[in-house]
């Protein structure tokens, strides 16, 4: 699914700009294997923002309602995220709300898993562990693409995704587990991710990719903006 | 690397006998105040060769054999259009960026540095005409007429108008232009993908050559050329740093030992504090931390061993934080701000360096956040063995809010920026070479700007130019939490107080910013 972006003609450079910024947001949605084997079947797909906010609305609806305690129930919030959001992968994310698919995607999983270990009583330090991890992988995804490194493809399938890392934790919360199974899940992710990260840096052919070092990664785009038009002289 | 292009044969003065008292040649002109006594062409090519080892210089047939003694390229030309063709030639198909300066330029490297890292893919030196403060006030611009300037700006036409942050026009003997305010010094750096247009309206220059006159510059008439053709040509000073070109052996005396009279060090040590930071970053830890790092650069530390320190200082903090007591809580406070000052000096050691590296920009960026969350730890823990918040998992829960929070905001900032940078920027309008008068330019940006200018866009830049007040600068600034008052509040709140209200600070203050954040955003994807 993420594909390394190549130029094989000279294309047009704003074109080319689009595709690799899309791919970039596509790439920050993380999604999965379940997600990706699926892409190409479900038609036209659904449109990314309204149906991820829907499913959003409906498990802190479940919330609120107090719905969320224990037993099958718990495997819910995932299901309608997966069922919701699924289809949207089809779709371009070139609309110009489509920016807020990977956090508000990222946001519904991160409340999904303090809302199972709420619910079931989970070590909280356990579940700081897993955001952390989880939250890890997004942020390498987004340091490392910024300097127009990749991460591999079978990285972001090993990583399982939103979808199967919250069916996996949503079973195992519906199933009274919720504890090993979050500390297996965690522990397998930490593991990938960091020796992934590290072997990716040993191998990597630093001297070629060093032209756009200088730039910083953490800047918000406002700031980036301000620090080239305040470039100028003051008038 | 970059493609170089020197031009060898200085302008005349403005009416002024074509073949007038020559200028000495820059590579017979001795700056014997410097090291190794170079000449200034010597001395530029010295500067440059790390730029580009075979810079072309353009120069009249009589004085190749001068600039020939040096190494590089040198290609003959009869005259201004022969200089623009042969430019052409030089930057076409240029898989390089381009930089063209003055042959007799006596410059600071870190200025040529400057420029060559601008992030604007084109960008002009020049200087500005200084209005003083009794100067009478203008009449407005929209009834001002063309004109072909006839003052001078350290001997240089000043017939080029300049906004805050680009070249709006350039004027020559034959072009005119409404209210020329600068003038321009010469150097010019492009991204590889302007160098077609300018070869291209570089070409078209040379065939109407022979309406400029003695004192249009080569380098004049290419930023014409761009501007004409809607590229936008970003503008700077020299502020800290030197730059002159000089034509005779007692100019270049004078300007060497004017030059010597700035610190250029400081220059590129300041240039390395990066710019737009936040308020507590800027007036808690920039005043001083350029030291810090000039001290760490001096004595051979890497960014990357700096970046070290400032994980070993944020790990140290979490561990006095998890303590639980209040000295690890008040030295927490201080170790964290100490590990965001060797975060901040890092990267500024990288920067007055020049020592970058794809590893070095990811390490940094990845540890700020494992530091700060692992901050994060070291309270939630220290709340848990204090016994004060009984079995410890409510502040849990609140670090674990504080985390997801943290994340998604720093995604929405990402996301944000990357579907920000797919928009295709508005088009500058252009106007043919030939066309005399410059009004058909301005009519166009006035409607461009104007267009730009309505419903949601003029509410966001009536937002934006509020900026101007520092108040609401800095106000704006605070509001969207940056990291030095993340690093701040973690450090005041859990000194002072308790990690529970740390985690509620984190997480009201990031709530409104996130709020706010978004607000904006969502405005200008509507816009």
């Amino acid at each position: 699914m993420i594909t390394q972006p190549q130029a094989t003609t000279i294309p047009d450079p704003d074109e080319e700009r689009r595709r690799i910024q899309t791919e970039r947001l596509l790439a920050y949605r993380d999604d999965g294997p379940l997600v990706t084997a699926l892409k190409g079947r479900l038609g036209r797909g659904l449109p990314p923002v309204p149906t991820t906010l829907v499913a959003l609305l409906v498990i802190v609806a479940l919330a609120v309602t107090g719905k969320l305690e224990d037993g099958p129930i718990l495997v819910v919030p995932a299901l309608v995220l997966i069922v919701l959001v699924l289809p949207t992968r089809a779709r371009d994310h070139l609309g110009r709300f489509d920016w807020l698919t990977p956090p508000l995607l990222r946001a519904t999983e991160f409340l999904t898993i303090i809302l199972l270990g709420l619910a079931t009583g989970t070590p909280k330090w356990l579940l700081f562990v897993l955001i952390y991890v989880i939250g890890y992988h997004t942020y390498d995804t987004v340091y490392r693409t910024r300097q127009s490194i990749w991460p591999p493809a079978w990285l972001f399938q090993a990583g399982l995704g939103w979808e199967l890392r919250l069916l996996i934790l949503g079973v195992g919360a519906a199933t009274g587990l919720l504890t090993p199974v979050a500390a297996v899940l965690t522990a397998y992710l930490l593991v990938l991710f960091s020796v992934e990260s590290i072997l990716s840096w040993v191998r990597l052919d630093k001297a070629s990719a060093q032209a756009q070092a200088d730039q910083d990664l953490e800047q918000s785009p406002e700031d980036a903006a301000e620090q080239v038009t305040g470039d100028a002289d003051p008038a | 690397m970059t493609r170089v292009v020197l031009l060898g044969s200085p302008p005349g003065q403005i009416a002024s006998p074509p073949s007038g008292g020559r200028p000495v040649l820059p590579a017979d002109i001795t700056l014997a105040s410097l090291p190794g006594a170079p000449s200034v062409y010597g001395r530029l090519l010295g500067q440059l060769v790390s730029l580009d080892p075979h810079p072309t210089t353009i120069a009249r047939p009589d004085d190749a054999a001068a600039y020939r003694k040096h190494p590089g390229r040198v290609v003959e030309s009869p005259d201004v259009a022969g200089d623009l063709r042969a430019l052409a030639d030089a930057v076409e198909g240029a898989a390089e960026n381009v930089l063209i300066l003055p042959a007799d330029a006596l410059v600071h490297d870190e200025l040529i540095y400057q420029i060559t890292k601008a992030k604007r893919a084109a960008i002009a030196l020049i200087v500005r005409e200084e209005r003083g403060e009794d100067a009478p006030e203008e009449p407005p611009i929209e009834e001002a007429m063309p004109e072909i300037g006839a003052k001078l700006l350290e001997g240089l036409p000043q017939r080029t108008r300049a906004g805050r942050g680009r070249v709006i026009s350039v004027g020559t003997a034959h072009h005119a232009v409404t209210r020329p305010n600068v003038a321009l010094l010469g150097p010019i750096h492009l991204h590889q993908r302007h160098a077609a247009v300018l070869a291209d309206a570089a070409r078209e220059l040379a065939d109407m050559a022979h309406l400029f006159g003695p004192e249009d510059d080569v380098t004049e008439l290419l930023v014409l050329g761009l501007v004409r053709r809607g590229v936008s040509v970003g503008v700077r000073g020299r502020r800290d740093l030197f730059y002159r070109r000089v034509g005779s052996q007692a100019e270049a005396d004078q300007a060497a030992a004017e030059m010597a009279g700035y610190n250029e060090d400081r220059a590129r040590l300041d240039n390395a504090v990066k710019g737009a930071d936040g308020f507590f970053t800027t007036f808690f830890v920039s005043t001083y931390s350029r030291f810090i790092a000039r001290w760490a650069a001096r004595r051979g530390l890497t960014p990357n061993q700096v970046t070290l320190i400032s994980i070993a200082l944020g790990l140290l903090a979490a561990g006095a934080f998890a303590t639980g007591t209040r000295w690890g809580a008040v030295s927490g406070g201080v170790l964290i701000y100490f590990a965001f000052v060797f975060d901040c000096v890092d990267g500024q050691v990288a920067r007055y360096a020049r020592k970058f590296g794809v590893l070095g920009a990811w390490l940094d960026a990845t540890f700020d956040r494992f530091k700060e969350y692992a901050v994060f730890v070291g309270l939630a823990v220290g709340a848990t063995v204090s016994g004060k918040f009984g079995d410890g998992e409510g502040v849990w829960t609140l670090a674990l809010v504080a985390l997801a929070l943290q994340s998604v905001k720093h995604l929405v900032d990402f996301s944000f920026g990357a579907a920000n940078r797919r928009r295709a920027p508005v088009p500058l309008p252009t106007l043919a070479l030939s066309v005399a008068d410059d009004r058909p330019l301005r009519e166009a940006l006035e409607q461009r700007k104007a267009s730009r200018a309505s419903g949601v866009r003029g509410l966001l830049k009536l937002w934006s130019r509020a900026g101007k007040f520092r108040l609401v600068y800095w106000a704006r600034k605070m509001i969207v939490f940056p990291i030095g008052e993340r690093f701040a509040a973690i450090a005041i709140t859990a000194a002072l107080f308790d990690p529970r209200v740390t985690f509620l600070t984190l997480i009201i203050w990031g709530g409104v910013a996130a709020t706010y954040t978004l607000t904006g955003r969502l405005l200008r994807s509507l816009a």
